[in-house]
């Protein structure tokens, strides 16, 4: 873990910066309580860390410190910053474009769709196109943060199916973006079902009520599966050798 | 009642004499089946009552008191007796059958007595008709038939003459009744003996597929016989066979390896036993924990209300538990989940981190920590100060943490892949509070995971218990003792066997003089912990520790144990090493932190300085042995050689002479150096070699050293900021 180049540092805040703007300030200055965070780079992934506990961190071998503090994001090869959903909050925070979505936009979103002009309930003023902005529900949770299609003014005039803001990363990836499946069985049904990259095969029966860990067999192809799906009325899949039969659960 | 107020009303009667008492007891043996029993029963029944009074006649009491001193062990028998013997003819049906039947039984002999009340009213009634009481209040004229004035006047003309044929009535009344007590129990055996042999016979019978309701049967049976074998049981047949049949069942009824089943079975009694298998069965409720670092419980409840799902708080003891009974959505994909606003955990893990009761501004590990449930609340617990170090062995798993800790907005985690045995005092230690969620059998949670009923074997439970000694170990040795608001282990596992809890506690107990069990602070929440099992005796202070179970609690099977580390890990007392060793040990409590503690021991290492001198010029030492002292040297040059590869045999050319004599005392050394080579537990550390004396110290003096770098980065820091500040300048411009 350590702290990052100077040129690392410029193309860390450009990009942050295209959401924060002046904000961008408040993240490196120390706090009222003298506590202060820092930005670390640990392999090629960033993270925002209080700089006590990246102190600490100091004392872990690198190649078994998996993470300290909030991840930001991480360089590609080419040296491009790429940042992650797990930013949100600090973006959030500090955002200085946001746009509220109505609660018909919200599943959409967290399906990975883009924002459409009919989902928008409020926009921040003054907007430009091409912007970095945070989409908040109408709670003002933060579900995620994209880029505007069209500036603020413009979008009015936009029919309601035609996109407001194109999606950068959504709270659905906590789902879709682990590499595991992860079933939840709730009342004999699966409830849930989240997976990405498999690892390993291993068929188990299903349980009433029971969340488990279902793997695949390393680098196969996957069945065609919807991101994030409800699979109450599916009688049965499979997932490459696993095959999961809700047959056992009623 | 009827009875008696006829006759009251016809005028005084003539004294009772000995035929008509007679005839009132044969017309009361006609009445009920078991005839004069009822009496003395009556008898402390009105005595209990206000309406009898205190002044008795003594005669009469003689007369009753006789007979129901004779009888009151009569029927204080006969019911225990029927109620054993009554569902045994049953034995072919359900268990529940007989439990009506028992209480059919139970209520027909309360009836009995009852019924018996009234006779025995009659009776008195009829004794009473001596003393002239006409009244027409009926009231009035019932708390005056039991006045002892009455009483006493009828006595005493009962007394005279009648009182030796009333007593021989009495006597042989008595008599008959213990015949049919006695045959009534010598039926109620042979009944059991039909149902007992029922059990043995049934399991010969058994073909290829097991009838599941007969097996049940015969599971509530053996219990049933098993709670009183004396009564029940075949003369021909010890506990241990009903207790083999009972296990044999089980298996074949819920598919548990006989080993496991024999492990689990012998924490309980066979009827707390059959619970907790059937519990097995049954899946938990769900739970969900409000993440109070985004959201509080009542906002979350209402918007997953808002979603139609159906709960309620979990219980008093959580503030932050949600149960949930029903949900149209998927519960671990509403938007309130990905936002972070509460994680699905089950409501024993609740427990351990509440035990913990970490503190904001504390350092904390987690040893054991996907999928982050626990490390994530103790985070919450410490609103996102301090710091939380959260390891786990698997990668895979840890991603799947680390996942849990961004969605739930966790900022002071710092997550490891290591093997916490090894890796914890070593890596960083000097932690306020440790939690150990052991790695486990699984025992406590087999309505999750089934698989366990086969997968577990002996091995299993001897390899498991001591990974799990390891890991308490290390947990204790990175605790900070002197921390000013900490020091506490919390050791939990979701097994509910006592090698895993009770005994591997036991073993650090031992191994580390310097923890105690204090008190988990979970209230009166679960059992405590046992205090022997099977012949070993535990600490007593083991009752602190706290045991769940899903038959009782109807949560998953767990233990927590909430330990307090109060000293320094006593060095001499892990290792053979001298006295010496204990000073760089000090000069780290010295450099660490001030306490009160430290006080006391900061006083040695000064000692031991001066001593350490003082040993070589002379003291306990003899004097040097140059010769001894240049083959040593030899030959550790020779070892050196050796192992570096650059004279693989340079120990074999050695000459035979020397060798025995070197080889001794190479075990000597060789050993330590060994030790320093794994350098596993830090009070492991032997000072043998000036080495790893300096090793130690290094290590000790961590805290300096780390702070030295923290300046440094901080100036570095302080560069990069600035141009930070003015890139950001420049790409908000």
């Amino acid at each position: 873990m350590r702290s990052l180049t100077e040129e690392e540092t410029r193309t860390l805040f450009t990009k942050l910066a295209s959401y924060t703007g002046r904000s961008l300030n408040s993240l490196i200055t120390p706090a009222e309580d003298g506590s202060q965070s820092v930005f670390r780079l640990q392999g090629c992934r960033v993270y925002y860390v209080n700089k006590d506990i990246a102190n600490l961190s100091v004392s872990f071998p690198r190649d078994q410190l998996l993470s300290a503090g909030t991840m930001v994001g991480k360089f590609t090869k080419t040296g491009k910053f790429r940042i992650n959903l797990t930013a949100l909050d600090l973006l959030a925070q500090n955002a200085r474009y946001k746009v509220w979505i109505k609660a018909n936009g919200v599943m959409p979103l967290l399906y990975g769709g883009s924002v459409l002009k009919a989902h928008v309930a409020r926009f921040s003023e003054d907007c430009p196109e091409n912007a970095g902005v945070v989409i908040l529900d109408s709670n003002d949770v933060p579900l995620g943060f994209g880029v505007t299609a069209r500036s603020s003014a413009q979008i009015a005039k936009l029919d309601p199916t035609s996109i407001a803001v194109h999606r950068q990363a959504d709270a659905g990836e906590y789902l879709r973006e682990v590499s595991w499946i992860y079933l939840q069985i709730l009342k004999g049904q699966i409830a849930n079902i989240h997976y990405r990259r498999i690892r390993c095969s291993q068929p188990k029966q299903i349980r009433h009520d029971t969340e488990y860990y279902i793997f695949a067999p390393r680098k196969r192809r996957l069945g065609v599966l919807p991101d994030l799906f409800d699979l109450t009325k599916v009688d049965c899949f499979t997932i490459d050798s696993v095959l999961i039969a809700p047959s056992v659960m009623n | 009642m009827g009875v008696g107020r006829r006759m009251k009303k016809q005028g005084p009667p003539a004294p009772l004499d000995e035929s008509k008492i007679t005839m009132l007891k044969k017309r009361k043996a006609g009445g009920a089946e078991a005839p004069p029993k009822p009496a003395p029963a009556k008898r402390r029944r009105s005595d209990a009552d206000e309406a009898v009074s205190k002044k008795e006649a003594p005669k009469k009491k003689k007369v009753n008191g006789a007979a129901s001193k004779a009888e009151s062990k009569e029927p204080k028998k006969q019911p225990s007796v029927t109620k054993k013997a009554v569902p045994v003819p049953m034995s072919d049906d359900d268990e529940d059958m007989e439990d009506d039947d028992e209480f059919g039984d139970l209520d027909g002999i309360s009836e009995g007595s009852m019924g018996s009340d009234d006779e025995v009213e009659g009776l008195s009634d009829l004794e009473d008709d001596d003393s002239v009481v006409d009244s027409d209040e009926e009231g009035h004229t019932r708390g005056a038939m039991f006045s002892d004035d009455e009483d006493s006047d009828a006595e005493e003309r009962l007394t005279a003459a009648n009182i030796e044929g009333l007593s021989r009535k009495l006597d042989a009344e008595q008599q008959e009744e213990e015949e049919a007590a006695e045959q009534e129990m010598q039926e109620a055996a042979l009944q059991t003996n039909i149902a007992a042999p029922d059990v043995f016979a049934d399991q010969t019978q058994q073909g290829l597929a097991p009838d599941l309701q007969l097996l049940r049967q015969r599971i509530t049976d053996t219990i049933r016989i098993l709670g009183d074998l004396k009564t029940l049981g075949l003369p021909g047949k010890s506990r241990t066979d009903y207790i083999d049949l009972l296990l044999d069942d089980i298996c074949t009824y819920y598919g548990y390896t006989r080993f496991l089943a024999e492990k689990l079975f012998n924490l309980f009694t066979p009827r707390e036993a059959f619970a907790f298998f059937e519990a097995n069965e049954t899946p938990r409720p769900v739970v969900i924990r409000t993440n109070t670092l985004r959201t509080n419980r009542r906002s979350l409840a209402q918007a997953l209300i808002n979603r139609g799902v159906v709960l309620e708080p979990v219980g008093k003891w959580s503030k932050v538990g949600l149960q949930v009974f029903e949900s149209p959505v998927p519960l671990g994909a509403t938007p309130e989940y990905l936002a972070g606003h509460y994680i699905l955990q089950a409501a024993s893990s609740f427990l351990p981190v509440m035990a913990l009761a970490p503190q904001p501004n504390e350092r904390v590990l987690d040893m054991a920590s996907a999928p982050g449930g626990k490390t994530t609340y103790m985070s919450a617990l410490m609103r996102n100060t301090g710091c939380v170090v959260a390891n786990d062995a698997s990668k895979p798993r840890a991603k799947g943490l680390i996942g849990n800790i961004h969605r739930l907005g966790c900022k002071n985690t710092i997550v490891t892949n290591m093997d916490a045995r090894t890796a914890f005092p070593k890596a960083m230690g000097g932690f306020d509070r440790v939690l150990l969620d052991a790695p486990c059998t699984g025992t406590g949670v087999i309505s999750k995971d089934p698989g366990v009923k086969t997968s577990k074997n002996e091995r299993d439970f001897l390899a498991i218990p001591h990974m799990q000694r390891q890991l308490l170990l290390a947990a204790i040795d990175s605790v900070d003792h002197a921390s000013k608001t900490g020091g506490y282990i919390v050791y939990s596992t979701c097994s509910v066997t006592v090698e895993e809890n009770e005994a591997v506690v036991q073993y650090v107990l031992r191994k580390r003089p310097n923890v105690k069990i204090v008190d988990t602070g979970l209230g009166g929440f679960g059992s405590p912990g046992f205090l022997s099992y099977m012949g070993k005796t535990f600490d007593p202070k083991m009752a602190l520790t706290r045991r769940y179970f899903p038959h009782r609690e109807n949560v998953d099977g767990f233990y927590v144990c909430k330990l307090k580390k109060t000293a320094v890990t006593p060095v001499a007392k892990s290792d053979d090493t001298e006295p010496r060793s204990k000073g760089p040990k000090k000069s780290r409590s010295t450099s660490s932190a001030a306490s009160t503690d430290d006080e006391s021991i900061d006083k040695t290492p000064i000692v031991d300085e001066n001593g350490h001198a003082a040993d070589f010029e002379g003291g306990a030492f003899s004097s040097f042995e140059d010769p001894e002292d240049a083959e040593r040297i030899a030959r550790a040059e020779r070892n050196r050689l050796r192992r570096k590869g650059l004279n693989p045999k340079g120990v074999l050319n050695k000459p035979k002479k020397s060798k025995v004599e070197v080889s001794e005392k190479a075990n000597e050394t060789a050993a330590p150096s060994q030790e320093e080579e794994t350098n596993a537990v830090a009070s492991k550390k032997t000072t043998n070699e000036p080495k790893s004396e300096k090793k130690t110290v290094a290590k000790e003096d961590k805290k300096p050293v780390t702070a030295e770098k923290e300046e440094k980065k901080a100036a570095a820091k302080g560069k990069a900021e600035k141009k930070d500040k003015k890139s950001a300048k420049k790409a908000s411009k």
